[in-house]
């Protein structure tokens, strides 16, 4: 799986709250596969996938057949992520 | 406890797949063991779901071995076949008033028999992070004349919800983000990095639950102190994202409208969820808990 960075403006259309449950791994966004016609990403709410153009407008929500779709997943840098758990101190 | 032991990484479900949330608690947890210096053939994974590839995919985050991937129902046949002394079993997923989410429900007598009536186990441990956890305490665990297996449950809660909170790990370089059980990702960690706790000079389970714990509570509270001022506002935009959905538009228009206001919903029961569940944890067959050693 890869993983790349966005900045918020790249996805005009996307409301800062779903950036928000993308950032804090809560929702998945990753490249839309090929079989998803003029999709350019998918997003994964729960076990909904909704496709979205190249805005991060949504275009429909989806079905996809093929079993392993999540190969590359993008998150926004310039908003707040969550830090490393297993990393922190005890008071 | 390393020479002869089993590990279980399990997560099963009553629906066609887990929570991908999950899937990556124990994709966390075999990087953790793999670091512990546990050997792969010692690690066994069953996880239910139809989209096979998918959870092994998800799987492979946090390892470059390939594991053989079965399922909760598997888990329950394998055992009587086990020839280990010893096992130590991870166990996410949801829970509730069934046991463990599975179809059927996995019960606390369901699990205690299938640990209790394994031929040569000796010492089980089981890390139990699903909601309502405290349902499988107060059961018949102890070694007998009918059973030598002396179980250990340790639960990351009693009868209340168990909590996860949104973490990035680095998973073989790659920060992967989920909502994490928060006490399973502490315990796999200990056992990566063991503490001694108490200050005995050993390794024990009972380090083990000590460690999850207090790193779990301190987790809570920090999170807290960081979602608090989100959860004054978070409601309020929660409620003008309702009422926009309902507005007329297109279908379009109609369900951008409906996904900000999952968004919402969803970023306002995060913040619900962190300020209001409280998670105790507890450990069943606490005195050889404090003997067995890593």
């Amino acid at each position: 799986m890869r993983f790349n960075h966005l900045h918020t403006d790249d996805l005009p259309n996307i409301d800062m709250s779903i950036k928000k449950c993308i950032n804090s791994g809560q929702w998945f966004l990753f490249k839309a596969p090929s079989e998803a016609g003029d999709a350019v990403y998918m997003l994964k709410v729960d076990n909904t996938l909704y496709s979205l153009d190249q805005f991060g407008s949504p275009l429909s929500e989806v079905t996809i057949a093929s079993d392993s779709i999540m190969d590359e997943l993008f998150y926004f840098d310039d908003i707040d992520s969550p830090k490393s758990l297993s990393n922190q101190l005890t008071a | 406890m390393n020479n002869n032991t089993k590990w279980v990484l399990f997560l099963s479900t009553s629906h066609s797949a887990p929570e991908d949330r999950h899937i990556y608690d124990l994709s966390f947890g075999v990087m953790c063991l793999e670091n512990a210096g546990v050997d792969p053939s010692d690690i066994f994974i069953y996880i239910d779901g139809q989209k096979r590839a998918d959870i092994e995919s998800k799987v492979s985050m946090g390892t470059n071995n390939t594991y053989n991937i079965r399922t909760s129902a598997d888990f329950f046949s394998d055992i009587q076949t086990y020839s280990h002394d010893n096992l130590v079993m991870f166990v996410t997923g949801h829970g509730g008033l069934e046991g463990i989410d599975a179809s059927p429900g996995i019960t606390p007598h369901k699990l205690v028999d299938a640990l209790k009536s394994s031929p040569d186990l000796q010492n089980s441990i089981v890390y139990l992070g699903q909601c309502f956890a405290g349902t499988f305490n107060y059961m018949p665990v102890g070694s007998t004349k009918e059973s030598s297996n002396s179980v250990i449950l340790v639960g990351a809660t009693g009868l209340h919800p168990s909590l996860s909170l949104s973490t990035s790990e680095n998973l073989q370089g790659n920060n992967l983000r989920w909502s994490a059980n928060v006490f399973l990702l502490h315990a796999f960690k200990w056992f990566s990095t063991p503490k001694d706790m108490d200050g005995d000079g050993k390794h024990t389970i009972m380090d083990s639950y000590k460690y999850a714990g207090v790193l779990s509570n301190s987790s809570q509270v920090s999170t807290k102190a960081q979602t608090f001022v989100d959860l004054i506002g978070s409601y309020q935009e929660l409620i003008q994202a309702a009422n926009a959905a309902r507005s007329t538009g297109t279908p379009l228009q109609r369900m951008q409208w409906d996904l900000e206001a999952k968004a919402k919903r969803q970023n306002y029961s995060e913040a619900c969820s962190i300020h209001n569940v409280h998670q105790e944890c507890w450990i069943l067959n606490s005195i050889p808990a404090q003997s067995i050693e890593l």
